[in-house]
């Protein structure tokens, strides 16, 4: 199948006004979206990713490289009808949100009675029925957050595009839209998520790539990602804790953890003490360690 | 074409308080020289004239801050990540613009109606308005060209170049360069233009001001598509 978004040794960078300096914000940055897939897009701020997204979405132009997005060059207006996207810092009219919402769905060409139907679901959705008469400049900035979320949902979208879609909301909120995208990826649609909050992206996305300094340093399954290769937990029964270093004693099992390379010396070692091996695998990191050493990791080599 | 209203009509009620003053602007104008019991019809005319003048210049000073606003609201990004191009939200805009003058100049000519009624003028300003709204969407187009890619400021200080360079053209090789960009004259027309007689202006004037708002709206849109929009105005 083909990729839903494309991005081939797209590079950007921005000039002064006399070029006396220049900042690169994307550098011969390859990507490619599967359909059907959430995909998490980490990195720390000022790494590129709403560079990247805005590249997509054709409000910027690359400096060089390209790319797709539904089969359609970046940019190309009416394929933008079947995407929704979610800004960074959303910045919405002051208007009633029902408007709103209607609004931003006859620009994607819906008409009603499909438009009348598909604002009110997706405020209900939002849980923004009860205000959906409200003015939106009077909204909370989680409010705004759902209200923008609905805005994207309206025309029912093949890919969805969440620049930070939950960094105002509470953790009900939270759930819910977590709840939202997973149902979204069972109706067959794709998820391009950028987020800094790490357990958002560690429960849902199936995979994760991680930009730093407008380059990709780590991409690929989120479960590959989280799985270390250098270390291994052990849990042994019959053998002493006090055999292996850093091992404690549990429910009668011996629990600790080895580098990779010691793993055939260390089960030798015990079966040799007459014990029994429990359980191996590899250390389980969170995201966010993984992102923090690969971020500081990157720092160091620059 | 649909785009292109939202775009419009949205604009229209970002723009509500300024469409609303200029609107009374317009009404309390007429009410105060149509209630004048001295007043002739020339007292009359001369205001009349110098309210459709300001539409041109409303236009042009409505068009010059709509992108930057746009812009610096982010709310921009909200629309063009829907199906819309860059032409077609320059045209909402300069719809919008023309929208909100346009109405200015109706509530103008309806003043101009009541104050003038059976005073045989009624005909001549209907011809004034016109050539002011026609020179209004010359205004707009033209500031939208500079605001898709200058600053306010600089923008304002270009397009008055702009307005400015036929004149001075004219000056040195001959009249006819006056038509060039038809802003001045047009506006020179309708200060101009006598009330009492029947009075019709060179419809090729009229025709090269439609002419070169279209093509000033597509050069907007060009210079527009190019921009990073997404890039942070200060």
């Amino acid at each position: 199948m083909d990729p839903v978004l494309q991005f081939e040794h797209v590079s950007k960078w921005y000039r002064s006004w006399f070029r006396e300096r220049t900042v690169r914000a994307l550098h011969d940055f390859t990507l490619s979206i599967e359909p059907g897939e959430i995909f998490g897009f980490l990195g720390p701020n000022g790494a590129g990713k709403t560079t990247a997204i805005h590249i997509a979405l054709g409000f910027t132009r690359p400096s060089r490289g390209g790319g797709t997005m539904l089969g359609r060059p970046f940019g190309h207006a009416p394929t933008r009808a079947r995407i929704g996207f979610l800004a960074e810092n959303v910045a919405l009219y002051h208007r009633p949100a029902l408007r709103l919402v209607r609004f931003y769905g006859a620009l994607n060409g819906l008409r009603d009675p499909q438009l009348a139907k598909r604002a009110r679901e997706v405020l209900d959705t939002m849980e923004l029925d009860a205000d959906a008469d409200r003015n939106v400049g009077k909204f909370s900035r989680g409010m705004l957050q759902r209200v923008g979320l609905a805005q994207a949902l309206v025309n029912d979208p093949e890919l969805l595009i969440l620049d930070e879609p939950t960094s105002a909301l509470d953790p009900l909120a939270r759930v819910a839209i977590r709840e939202l995208l997973l149902a979204a990826k069972r109706a067959g649609k794709t998820v391009f998520l950028s987020s800094h909050l790490l357990s958002e992206i560690e429960l849902i996305c199936d995979r994760v790539a991680i930009l730093h300094r407008g380059e990709i340093v780590r991409m690929g399954r989120t479960s590959d990602l989280l799985e270390s290769r250098e270390t291994l937990h052990v849990s042994a029964r019959g053998v002493p804790a006090q055999a292996f270093a850093g091992a404690e004693a549990l429910d009668g099992l011996v629990r600790f953890t080895i580098p990779n390379e010691q793993q055939r010396a260390v089960m030798e070692k015990i079966w040799e003490m007459g014990g029994e091996v429990v359980s191996l695998y590899p250390e389980k990191k969170s995201l966010e360690q993984v992102f923090v050493e690969l971020t500081k990791a990157e720092e160091r080599s620059a | 074409m649909r785009p292109v209203l939202l775009i419009a009509g949205n604009f229209v009620r970002e723009q509500r308080l300024v469409a609303l003053l200029l609107v009374a602007y317009a009404v309390v104008a007429s009410l105060f020289f149509g209630l004048m019991r001295d007043a002739s019809v020339d007292d009359m005319a001369f205001v009349l004239k110098q309210e459709l003048i300001y539409a041109i210049f409303f236009s042009g000073f409505i068009a010059l801050s709509s992108i930057y606003n746009e812009r610096k609201t982010r709310r921009l990004l909200s629309v063009l990540s829907k199906a819309v191009t860059r032409t077609q939200y320059i045209a909402g805009l300069l719809v919008g613009v023309q929208a909100i003058t346009w109405l200015y100049c109706l509530v103008i000519w309806v003043g101009g109606v009541w104050m003038l009624w059976g005073r045989g003028a009624v005909a001549q300003l209907t011809i004034m308005t016109s050539v002011a709204m026609i020179a209004a969407l010359l205004a707009a187009a033209v500031a939208l060209f500079f605001a898709s890619f200058l600053p306010p400021i600089v923008a304002t200080a270009a397009a008055g170049l702009l307005v400015a360079l036929p004149v001075a053209v004219s000056r040195a090789a001959g009249p006819v360069w006056m038509d060039s960009l038809p802003l001045y004259n047009l506006g020179a027309l309708i200060a101009n233009s006598p009330m009492g007689v029947r009075w019709f202006p060179a419809w090729q004037l009229l025709l090269i001001a439609l002419l070169e708002a279209i093509a000033f709206w597509l050069l907007a849109a060009l210079l527009f598509s190019t921009r990073d929009v997404a890039v942070a105005v200060e």
